[in-house]
């Protein structure tokens, strides 16, 4: 039977694999997340570090996206190539100190999360990406601009002008799964799906065989 | 496109003065992940797109980034999967191109269509 206790001991020890993350989620997040929501499942990404370290199906999928947002994290950290408004962004995806289980947290986790890996999808050499953040409603979450800063694989590069495009990124959620009504194991289970359906199915088993 | 709470999106994506598109997190359009491995090229989608739901895009949006995997940098150490859907009748610039092309965001039949597809100035 899962219990909290073992539930926490997993994120722990995910996080070990995360530093970027584990720098920014400290212990008492930790266990608030998990034992304010029990026993329906924890803020989002709180959910996504025990897949990640469970065995799980869904464990691989749970790990890519986690090393993604590591990933991005240290970009962010150390470089300009996405500047603006990425700090409100990134705490829209961490879990909030205050608690809370993961149907309330879930929508704008994924909006956040969408937005954030969007962001990085639009780099290319010579170019950097402006985070306008949620508070900009009249504007584009995402602005493409020419910038000086070099990636390291630059090979081509941008046609002059500062600015090229602006994006705006939706998420809908009409494949959202249900709400968490069930006791565990079940919710856990039923959010494994979730995670399992956002990577496709050949991707899924070609990542299972590496 | 053609609800209400895309109203807000709407003037987003009508602001400034560079052309727009609207990216969209693929998974959560429908129920059955699964179909969208079978949606068939951009084009198409583009055709099977009601042209009311383009006629809500205004006329600054040159098409949809529809993203196949969004929560993930990398897939098998390539660039996630992201395609064009070109609004139909809008012209997109040959900068623009230029860097969707650069992202790999341009499809094979979007790229067979490009004379049609980018503007000639």
């Amino acid at each position: 039977m899962l219990s909290p206790d073992a539930v926490i001991e997993t994120v722990h020890k995910t996080l070990e694999r995360l530093p970027r993350l584990q720098a920014r989620i400290d212990e008492k997040t930790v266990k608030r997340s998990i034992t304010s929501a029990w026993p329906d499942p924890p803020a989002p990404l709180i959910l996504y570090l025990f897949i990640a370290g469970s065995d799980l199906a869904a464990a691989a999928a749970a790990e890519q996206v986690l090393g993604s947002v590591d990933a991005v994290i240290a970009v962010l950290e150390q470089t300009d190539v996405v500047w603006g408004a990425w700090r409100s962004t990134l705490k829209r995806v961490l879990p909030p100190s205050t608690g809370g289980a993961y149907s309330d947290h879930y929508v704008n986790f994924q909006s956040a999360l969408y937005e954030l890996m969007l962001a990085f999808r639009l780099l290319v050499p010579k170019a950097r990406v402006k985070m306008n953040g949620e508070l900009a409603a009249t504007i584009c979450d995402l602005e493409v601009e020419r910038s000086e800063t070099r990636l390291a694989s630059a090979s081509r590069r941008l046609p002059r002008g500062s600015g090229l495009t602006k994006t705006q990124a939706r998420s809908p959620l009409f494949g959202r799964h249900g709400s968490f009504a069930n006791r565990l194991p079940a919710p856990f289970i039923r959010a494994e799906r979730a995670i399992s359906a956002l990577i496709p199915r050949p991707w899924r088993e070609q990542s299972r065989r590496c | 496109m053609t609800t209400s709470n895309f109203d807000q999106k709407r003037r987003q994506l009508d602001s400034g003065d560079l052309p727009t598109l609207l990216a969209i997190r693929a998974y959560g359009l429908t129920r059955r992940p699964e179909e969208l491995a079978a949606v068939g090229p951009p084009l198409t989608i583009a055709g099977r797109i009601s042209r009311e739901a383009w006629d809500r895009l205004p006329e600054r949006c040159l098409g949809i980034l529809l993203s196949f995997v969004p929560d993930v940098i990398k897939v098998n150490g390539r660039p996630s999967p992201v395609a064009l859907i070109p609004a139909p009748g809008r012209l997109l610039t040959p900068e623009l191109w230029s860097y969707l092309d650069l992202l790999e965001m341009l499809a094979n039949d979007v790229l067979a269509a490009r004379d049609r597809l980018v503007s000639h100035r």
